[in-house]
């Protein structure tokens, strides 16, 4: 049941024999393995977990923080489709983990910064694009109707625009979440721990039911919360209406 | 054994790189052309590493692919050359590809480390999990080697510049609190408990972080988990984020960031001294007499001094290996 995961992950390049198997399931079923501490005073999952959270949540918010206004701004200017794709494009084809390791050696320096700052690069073209065409959807009846109602200009954007879009920007922040999530794991190469970690270290150490364990929490994790954040969604979506289909990117 | 692993690591990442961008620019200076030395090899005017005596027939001198077994294989196949033989050198991706050639005798002459030698023809014969024979005393260690290797090989004399595991420090840390050795640094970490940088397998190799507790007594706080030897650990002990750091011997780079390597004085590391491994009929005679004068020449200082010359300096190989043989003396 797991070969099928094993092309995820480049790092593997062993087959899957009978000795991984049970270094696998040995992994799996050691108590430490889950523990905050393992017993040699090394990190447990417990620990990885929380560190991964906070490093992906924390570049996730930055993202939202620099994605979400930059949308609202281009949407105002005429040229701001242009820019969106270019930013979004330039952005995706960045080699993330090239980033970390320049920064790390670098400027910022061996640690978290410097696993945060590329992973925010990266996050921000899914809530970018998304924030941008909601907004940018949002029929010109409604806002004409608004400004007639005396709203200024921001109370447009804060009171019919953003809600009209929330939609599609609860779609872009599900998108940048899972993705953030799954490549926080490389953070791990310079030292900043999360469930990376557990690739970096079992691979180091040749305790490859480790590495086949980090990819599979990794894995499993992500899709509990890409299914999770689209349940949040339909509640989004229920309470904001839809103008558009949830699965837009 | 762990002590061959991260050397190759350190010096894919250090070195090759580097290694990479010597073999598009580096042909462009003088040609260094070793032809020049054969013509030292007319029989009377023989230079003084021979022994006096006359060498003759063809030697492979084989070389690892990483920059600093490359410059050597480069020294030892001049000097070999300046004796009469008919020289080359051949490069391998690694002890792997060419030990079974030099079993054969297609190579004759290998710049090998003592310690990783030793584990890996142990390993050959007595599996993987054979316990390790290698010691961190280079005399032992060779010992055991000459006890284990075949008839038709021999090793020289072993230099005394060694590529091998150590740690580092800043430099203006261990002014300012006069430490040299681990055994010091290790009694200012009773009252300042210290942060290791290393690579990922740090904390759980007897070398590594365990070996710094239980041999040296040493008080560690906290782990940065780094890369072996590499900028990122360099990085961490510059900045200040870690105090003593996983380094290598003869990295040029550690001194060039401002760190200074500690002396390992009781002997944690395996020696990894620099020693030519030879096929038996170049154990006597004017091979042994000129290898063995080259490497009573490889102190640590200057194997560095070799490694900045083509890894930071961009020299090739063979230029820095004609290099210092004439800075030497040797031809």
């Amino acid at each position: 049941m797991s070969s099928y995961l094993l092309p995820a992950v480049g790092v593997v390049s062993q087959r899957v024999n009978n000795s991984t198997w049970h270094q696998i399931t040995t992994w799996f079923t050691t108590a430490s393995t889950w523990a905050w501490h393992g017993e040699n005073g090394e990190a447990g999952v417990a620990q990885l977990f929380w560190e991964h959270v906070w490093i992906s949540g924390l570049s996730l918010l930055i993202a939202t923080a620099i994605g979400i206004p930059l949308a609202v701004a281009l949407t105002r200017w005429r040229r701001g489709g242009l820019v969106v794709t270019s930013v979004a494009n330039a952005a995706r084809s960045i080699p993330i983990v090239g980033v970390m390791l320049l920064l790390a050696v670098g400027p910022v320096g061996v640690g978290t910064e410097s696993a945060i700052i590329p992973l925010v690069v990266f996050a921000i073209p899914p809530l970018l694009t998304n924030a941008y065409t909601g907004i940018r959807d949002v029929d010109p009846e409604m806002t004409d109707a608004a400004t007639g109602m005396g709203m200024s200009r921001l109370q447009v954007t804060r009171r019919v625009e953003l809600p009209l879009a929330i939609p599609l920007i609860a779609t872009g922040v599900r998108l940048a979440a899972v993705q953030v999530w799954a490549t926080a794991t490389i953070a791990a190469i310079i030292g900043s721990g999360g469930l990376g970690q557990l690739i970096v270290v079992g691979y180091a150490t040749q305790a490859y039911g480790e590495v086949y364990g980090g990819i599979i929490v990794v894995a499993v994790t992500a899709v509990a919360l890409d299914m999770s954040l689209l349940r949040a969604q339909r509640g989004v979506r229920r309470r904001y209406g839809s103008l558009a289909p949830i699965e837009g990117s | 054994m762990p002590g061959s692993r991260p050397k190759t690591i350190m010096l894919s990442a250090a070195g090759v790189a580097l290694a990479l961008t010597l073999a598009a620019c580096g042909s462009s200076s003088s040609g260094g052309n070793p032809s020049v030395q054969t013509t030292n090899t007319s029989n009377s005017s023989l230079p003084a590493l021979c022994g006096g005596q006359h060498g003759s027939g063809k030697v492979v001198v084989a070389a690892a692919a990483f920059s600093e077994n490359e410059t050597l294989a480069q020294i030892y196949a001049l000097a070999l050359k300046a004796c009469g033989y008919n020289a080359s050198t051949k490069n391998f991706a690694s002890r792997e590809v060419y030990y079974p050639l030099v079993k054969k005798g297609t190579i004759k002459v290998v710049p090998e480390y003592a310690a990783t030698l030793t584990d890996y023809i142990n390993t050959l014969a007595n599996g993987a999990n054979a316990p390790s024979k290698a010691s961190g005393d280079i005399n032992t260690t060779i010992t055991a080697l000459k006890a284990e290797l075949p008839s038709s090989l021999a090793v020289l004399n072993a230099a005394a510049g060694t590529d091998k595991n150590a740690f580092a420090v800043k430099k203006s840390f261990a002014t300012a609190n006069h430490i040299q050795t681990l055994s010091q640094l290790a009694t200012y970490s009773k009252s300042h408990p210290l942060t290791l940088a290393g690579p990922p397998e740090c904390p759980s190799r007897p070398f590594c972080e365990p070996g710094l507790k239980n041999t040296y007594g040493m008080k560690i706080k906290g782990f940065k988990q780094t890369d072996p030897g590499g900028p990122l650990t360099e990085k961490a002990l510059t900045s200040g984020k870690a105090d003593v750091g996983l380094v290598f011997t003869s990295d040029p780079t550690v001194v060039q960031k401002g760190l200074v390597v500690l002396t390992d004085d009781k002997n944690l590391q395996a020696s990894d001294n620099i020693v030519p491994l030879v096929a038996s009929s170049l154990a006597t005679g004017a091979a042994a007499n000129a290898l063995n004068a080259v490497d009573s020449k490889l102190d640590q200082t200057t194997l560095i001094d070799l490694n900045k010359a083509v890894q930071i300096d961009h020299g090739t190989p063979q230029q820095v290996a004609q290099q210092f043989l004439k800075d030497e003396n040797l031809t």
